[in-house]
């Protein structure tokens, strides 16, 4: 077998592969239910803090993830299995896909958006970690990624930055545990007025 | 021709360069799997930043490596020695595997994500 052999098995297994994440992870589609995936940018990114605020009275889950990290991915199907226990609950969830990898330079795919169904999540794509940068971010440390954090009902956004969690932590795969105990106690803080 | 020189020119194997490109690749690709016992020595942390800052490099290395079975593959054939089919497989995939991954890392990392996850 010669070189053009070998040229033209590699151009036959590139387009193979390209048409199967074409047909498999092509767009950038959220699951059922939520709202098309928010570009965040410097006009925009209050955005979040808008739809934070309007869901005051609910418990709100904030998430981090980078879409090439696969500890972060495993994390956010994690994330999507415990968020399933509170379907009948008043819990509303944000998304901040960001990148943070060198291979981030697009915005999550359908596969990785689809790893939380929750229809009443909302995801973002803050391409210049803004809202990284508002909680702390300097100088490419202190990145807030792979992070979850839980807040109850009644706080609102602070200027640039979310209110003061009751629980955070990650990587959110290792955290989903405390995460789903802190929900629970939020909501049972909710419903007792405190 | 030196007596050794055949000897030196077996060893050169196109193989082995692919293989290790699909190695490094592997590497850039797991991005933070905790599963490797020294990122889970290092702990999970240390080891995501560790190895997301190796990766450029890691990729870099992958094609590299292509390049030197490239290299090896066209100086065997110049020589008038035949490439194994194993080696020019081998090659091939990983040219493929090696370009996939970088064009799209994101399917890499879903793959990775749902290997861990069972």
């Amino acid at each position: 077998m010669n070189m053009k052999r070998i040229s033209i098995l590699t151009a036959v297994g590139i387009m193979a592969l390209g048409g199967f994440v074409a047909y498999v992870y092509g767009g950038e589609k959220v699951p059922a239910g939520q709202p098309p995936l928010q570009n965040l940018n410097a006009l925009n990114v209050t955005n979040i803090a808008k739809e934070f605020d309007a869901a005051k009275d609910d418990v709100r889950v904030l998430l981090f993830f980078s879409p090439t990290c696969p500890v972060c991915l495993e994390g956010a199907s994690s994330a999507g299995r415990m968020l399933k226990a509170f379907s009948s609950k008043p819990v509303r969830t944000f998304i901040v896909w960001e990148p943070v990898l060198w291979t981030d330079w697009s915005a999550p795919s359908t596969s990785a958006l689809g790893r939380i169904p929750d229809p009443r999540a909302v995801q973002f794509w803050d391409k210049g970690r803004l809202l990284s940068h508002s909680m702390g971010e300097h100088n490419g440390h202190g990145i807030v990624w792979d992070y979850v954090a839980v807040y109850p009902p009644g706080p609102v956004w602070k200027d640039v930055a979310p209110p003061s969690p009751i629980y955070d932590g990650g990587p959110v795969v290792r955290v989903t545990d405390k995460a789903q105990s802190a929900i629970q106690k939020a909501l049972m803080a909710g419903l007792s007025g405190e | 021709m030196k007596p050794n020189e055949p000897n030196r020119r077996k060893n050169a194997n196109p193989a082995l360069a692919a293989l290790a490109a699909i190695g490094s690749v592997l590497a850039a690709s797991s991005c933070c799997l905790s599963t490797l016992p020294f990122l889970a020595a290092g702990g999970i942390a240390a080891g995501a930043s560790f190895l997301a800052g190796m990766k450029p490099y890691l990729l870099g290395a992958a094609i590299a490596l292509l390049g030197y079975g490239f290299y090896q593959a066209k100086r065997a054939r110049a020589c008038g020695r035949k490439i194994s089919p194993v080696s020019v497989i081998l090659l091939g995939t990983s040219t493929a595997f090696v370009i996939f991954s970088i064009a799209f890392p994101q399917l890499m990392a879903n793959l990775a994500a749902d290997i861990l996850a069972r």
